[in-house]
C-alpha cells in the first residue's frame, strides 16, 4: 500500500489501514515520544494518543507532506502538551508540599534508553538528565537530528522552521548540554 | 579541565550508535481500543456539553422570570388596593349625603 492509498483509506475510516499506519510508525512514534518524556509508561501512552488523534483528524490532512512528517508533528504536539501539564501538576504538588509536613521532594530516576549500547548507559543519562533542561524548541530539534538521527531538511520541515534556524537551534543546544556537562563534571570531581 | 574535556566529548558521543527504541508489545492492539472507546464516547455524547456559557444563559433567563413575575404580582397587588380604597370612599361619601336612602320624594 501507498502513501496516497493509505491516506485515502484513512480518509475513509478504514480500520485496516490504520492498523497498518500504527504497525509501519508506531516504533518511529514511540521512539521520539520516550527520547523526551524519559518515562516508558507515559511514552506509550503519549503515543497511543499520537495514532488515536491522527485517526480523527486524518480528514484534515491535506497531503502535501509524508505521513511521517505530520505524525512527526503530531508527536511533538502531543509530548509538548503533556510536559506542560506535567510540570503544572508537579508545581501545583510542590505548592501542596509547602503546606505538608515531613516534606518529602521526589526523586527523578535516571534514563536509560533502551537504545544505548550498554558501555554508554552512564554517559547517555547524564546526557539525557541535561537534555531535560533545555527550551523544548531545541530539545526537540536536538532529540530528532542526534536520537532520531534525521537531517537538517527533514526537521526543518517536521518544525516548520528554516534550515537556518534548525542550525542555530542545534549550535545553542550543544552550548547549552555542554554548559551544563561542564557544572556536573566540575561539581561531581 | 582537560580530564573534563574529554569526558563531555564522551557524553555527546555516548548517543552516536544509539538504535531506536521499539514500541511495546500489543501496542497496535492497544491504539485500537482507545480507538474505540474515544469513539464510543463521542458517539453517545449527543446532548450538547454542558458549557459555563449554557449555565449563565439559563440562569439570566430564570431570574428575568422571577422578576417578572414578581413585578406583575405587585401591579395586581397596587390595582386590588385602589379599588379598595376607592370604594370605600364612595361608600363613605353616600354614607355623609344619606344618598342610600330608599324614600321616595
Amino acid at each position: 500500500m501507498n502513501e496516497i492509498q493509505l491516506i485515502q483509506s484513512l480518509q475513509q475510516g478504514d480500520k485496516n489501514a490504520f492498523s497498518f499506519l500504527v504497525d509501519t510508525y508506531q516504533h518511529m512514534v514511540f521512539n521520539t515520544i520516550l527520547s523526551i518524556v524519559q518515562q516508558q509508561e507515559e511514552a506509550e501512552d503519549v503515543a497511543q494518543e499520537v495514532f488515536v488523534q491522527a485517526f480523527i483528524s486524518i480528514t484534515k490532512f491535506r497531503g502535501d507532506s509524508k505521513i511521517s512528517t505530520w505524525l512527526y508533528r503530531i508527536a511533538i504536539t502531543k509530548t509538548l502538551d503533556h510536559q506542560r501539564k506535567k510540570r503544572s501538576k508537579k508545581r501545583f504538588g510542590l505548592l501542596k508540599n509547602v503546606f505538608a509536613i515531613g516534606l518529602q521532594e521526589e526523586q527523578v530516576a535516571d534514563f536509560y534508553h533502551p537504545g544505548v549500547q550498554l558501555e554508554n548507559k552512564e554517559k547517555s543519562a547524564i546526557l539525557f538528565k541535561a537534555l531535560q533542561n533545555l527550551p523544548s524548541q531545541q530539545r526537540i530539534a536536538f532529540t530528532l537530528i542526534k536520537i532520531e538521527g534525521l537531517n537538517y531538511e527533514d526537521t526543518s520541515s517536521i518544525m516548520q522552521i528554516s534550515i537556518k534556524a534548525i542550525e542555530s537551534l542545534m549550535h545553542r543546544a550543544k552550548l547549552n548540554l555542554r554548559n551544563q556537562l561542564i557544572n556536573y563534571y566540575q561539581s561531581n570531581k | 579541565m582537560k580530564n573534563i574535556e574529554i569526558q563531555i566529548a564522551e557524553t555527546f558521543n555516548s548517543i552516536d550508535d544509539i538504535q531506536k527504541a521499539e514500541a511495546p508489545y500489543f501496542f497496535n492492539t492497544r491504539v485500537q481500543a482507545k480507538l474505540n472507546q474515544r469513539l464510543a464516547v463521542t458517539e453517545s455524547s449527543w446532548l450538547p456539553k454542558w458549557k459555563p456559557i449554557w449555565a449563565i444563559t439559563t440562569l439570566t433567563i430564570l431570574l428575568s422570570i422571577n422578576i417578572y413575575s414578581f413585578i406583575q404580582k405587585k401591579k395586581i397587588k397596587t390595582t386590588k388596593s385602589t379599588n379598595t380604597t376607592e370604594s370605600a370612599n364612595l361608600e363613605g361619601f353616600s354614607n355623609t349625603y344619606n344618598l342610600n336612602s330608599s324614600l321616595a320624594y
